[in-house]
């Protein structure tokens, strides 16, 4: 029972508010951000995309106004970027029209509802995003981007020229814990920061950051002995969680009791991601399957329109999104892994990097990171279950 | 495995299916070399290959009529050219409906009519006036992806209309196909166009198509060529088995054209609401086919029976499916939850 509680705390997500079954409506309200940072995919930041408030209140008005196509009980407003937090005027206007406008047409989402934020942190303590805050206190999830130590973070998450942001991240963290003591925040990981995983989990649980979910990149960067490293780095992070008993108050999605089985195409050939279900719409109005999707995020592909706010859904071009399931997409060597399960992909990476304009042809770079993980996690839980047990 | 290839002899031959080639109408021929003609017939001798050779609007000279002629192949030809030629595949392009009124019957004729979604109220006149004068039908209805709810139930209606008249041919002991309605009734499996796979598209170019759509679309959309040989890149993609609806629908006569796959819903294993549709109206036209032959006593050689369903599009059981998988996982949830 112990175990299963623990494995619980470790493994659940960040945020699953209405459990999967609110609808999540991405609004790209700059393509503009402070930083440059070495991973992001976001390849085309720019000053120049900025979200008018008229496009916004498109898209909400169609939205609203098309229940049928839109049934979902409740909705997450997103708001992302480049720096969403640069725009917090038009996020507050937006903000105050979804209030008015969903009162007004008595729509469910009137109080079921989230304002959702992911964020470099600089402008944390701004006061007019306070004041937002401070507003919408009850309806807002806000994650700041930290990813570990000064040095870890300071190699990717950089100024234009070149300059860590440490400093002016960190700073603000205890005024986002005091004002959100659940929060957690996403860590990114690439080929040259591997060395500083343990480190860098163990000072954001240190920071009192409760749940750290890590992403390792898609992206065709990993080299020769990235996967050693990076199950020695995980290993090493596996003794202290245990041995310093962090594992009662803190929460690292590396370790996951579901993932390292084999594929189950019968009664578990779900998509990993959740592309198309949600909507995300840019300043020109036009409508994507996900932020990855829309072009400044693109390296290697035309954009995936799926419609606009002007003339609405294109149902067609959302059919291949909906459709997809794992063994479709993945190639065969997926298919008799024996621990494929856990292993991730993105829908627009896929997309980005297949040999034609398709989403059917899933990228496999992770692969080695993958097995590597799978490792150390049995590693964790095979020392976990015997503590436990001794302890019983 | 490739078993024909379709060989464009003109850059304006006709379309004989959903693809539109607008200089199909241009009075000039732009003619294959003969050169490259005779090296598609060694390679199809060499290869076990069919050849159905694909005609313009204008006669072809001489010398290359010998040369077709050399092989045993399939002509597909604009009705225009019916007095040329007496056996083969007659297309019958939108404006060219007035011409099938002077067709004389033939039980050895196979028509191919193409027809504009504007000229969807003269489907059953047209379908119907033609009816007893050929050995099989094929139609393509144009612009599906821009048909609208109306669109589809005029499409219903006039299937029905036709469904009734058929029977009485059926009694006069006619035997005639209708790629729409009668293929249906014998199928137990899919039997689609299957491009890319069963069979490829050379152009006057000399390089080689998934089919002529793709050719008209976009030249440099092509697979190879004869020398080189054939690369198609996720190729997997167009078989059955990698299409999530498909694989799980029963309109086992639907073309499944992944031409008009990519264009309306950018995936060449996707097909659009509207190819769903209108494929899943014939299925249930020929279940109501199949009740007025029963009714009349008529019984159609190993016609196969056809369970009825509440859907006409696939996704719909996806969905289902999806919501299924959700509820289970957010039970199981709240049940480890609950320990």
């Amino acid at each position: 029972m112990l175990v299963n509680n623990i494995a619980d705390k470790l493994e659940s997500p960040l945020s699953q508010w209405q459990e999967n079954r609110a609808k999540s409506i991405t609004f790209i309200v700059t393509e503009d951000c402070q930083l440059r940072c070495n991973y992001c995919y976001m390849v085309g930041k720019n000053k120049r995309s900025k979200m008018d408030f008229s496009i916004a209140k498109k898209t909400v008005d169609y939205l609203i106004n098309n229940r049928e196509t839109f049934p979902e009980k409740s909705v997450i407003w997103d708001f992302i970027g480049g720096e969403p937090f640069l725009e917090i005027e038009l996020i507050d206007e937006i903000s105050d029209y979804i209030k008015r406008i969903t009162y007004e047409e008595s729509h469910p989402w009137f109080d079921s509802y989230r304002l959702n934020f992911s964020t470099n942190g600089l402008l944390y303590d701004n006061e007019k995003v306070q004041k937002y805050i401070s507003k919408n206190k009850s309806h807002v999830e806000i994650g700041i981007s930290i990813d570990g130590t000064e040095q870890k973070h300071n190699l990717q998450r950089v100024f234009p020229n070149g300059r860590g942001s440490y400093k002016e991240v960190a700073k603000n963290i205890p005024l986002w814990l005091e004002q959100f003591p659940n929060a957690s925040t996403k860590v990114t990981i690439a080929s040259e920061d591997v060395p500083y995983i343990k480190d860098s989990v163990l000072h954001l649980f240190s920071l009192g950051i409760k749940s750290v979910n890590i992403n390792a990149v898609f992206e065709d960067v990993w080299k020769e002995n990235d996967d050693k490293l990076f199950e020695e780095q995980l290993i090493k992070l596996a003794d202290s969680i245990i041995e310093q008993k962090l594992y009662k108050d803190f929460k690292c999605s590396f370790f996951n009791k579901t993932i390292g089985n084999p594929l189950d195409c019968i009664l578990n050939n779900q998509n990993w991601c959740g592309a198309g279900k949600m909507l995300c719409v840019d300043h020109t109005g036009d409508f994507y399957p996900c932020v990855r999707f829309a072009p400044f995020s693109l390296q290697n592909k035309i954009p995936r329109i799926v419609g606009n706010c002007f003339d609405g859904m294109d149902h067609n071009k959302l059919r291949p999104f909906l459709t997809l399931d794992m063994s479709t997409q993945s190639p065969q060597k997926c298919m008799d892994c024996d621990i494929a399960a856990g292993c991730a992909w993105c829908q627009a990476a896929n997309y980005d990097f297949a040999e034609t304009d398709t989403i059917y042809q899933r990228v496999t770079y992770i692969c080695k990171i993958h097995k590597a993980r799978v490792r150390a996690n049995n590693y964790f839980w095979h020392k976990m279950d015997r503590k436990l047990a001794a302890f019983n | 495995m490739v078993s024909y290839l379709i060989v464009l002899l003109d850059k304006n031959s006709t379309s004989f299916c959903y693809y539109k080639n607008d200089s199909y109408l241009k009075s000039k021929s732009e003619l294959i070399s003969f050169e490259l003609l005779e090296e598609i017939i060694i390679y199809a001798i060499k290869n076990y290959i069919t050849l159905n050779f694909l005609y313009g609007n204008q006669q072809l000279p001489e010398n290359y009529e010998k040369l077709i002629d050399s092989i045993d192949h399939e002509k597909i030809f604009p009705i225009k050219l019916n007095q040329v030629f007496t056996d083969g595949i007659f297309v019958i392009n939108d404006d060219e409906i007035d011409l099938v009124h002077s067709l004389k019957e033939n039980e050895e004729i196979n028509l191919i009519l193409r027809l504009p979604k504007d000229d969807l109220p003269i489907l059953s006149e047209t379908v119907n006036s033609l009816l007893g004068k050929f050995k099989r039908l094929n139609l393509s209805i144009l612009d599906i992806e821009s048909f609208t709810e109306q669109d589809l139930e005029m499409y219903e209606k006039q299937l029905k209309i036709i469904g009734e008249k058929v029977p009485e041919l059926y009694q006069s002991g006619r035997s005639f196909e209708l790629n729409f309605m009668s293929d249906r009734l014998n199928l137990t499996k899919m039997n689609n166009c299957d491009a890319g796979i069963k069979h490829l598209t050379i152009a006057p170019n000399g390089k080689l198509y998934i089919c002529p759509g793709f050719y008209y679309d976009n030249e440099d959309d092509c697979i190879g060529d004869l020398v080189d040989g054939i690369n198609i890149k996720n190729q997997r993609l167009l078989t059955l088995d990698y299409s999530p609806i498909c694989r799980i629908c029963d309109s086992y006569h639907c073309k499944r054209c992944i031409y008009l796959n990519n264009k309306t819903t950018l995936e060449i294993n996707t097909p659009s609401h509207q190819q769903c549709m209108l494929s899943h109206l014939e299925r249930n036209s020929t279940i109501n086919l199949l009740s007025l032959l029963n009714s009349s006593k008529k019984n159609v050689e190993h016609a196969v029976s056809i369970p009825d369903i509440d859907y006409l599009d696939p996704i719909d059981i996806l969905e289902e499916k999806q919501k299924e998988r959700l509820n289970l996982y957010l039970k199981e949830k709240k049940n480890s939850n609950s320990i």
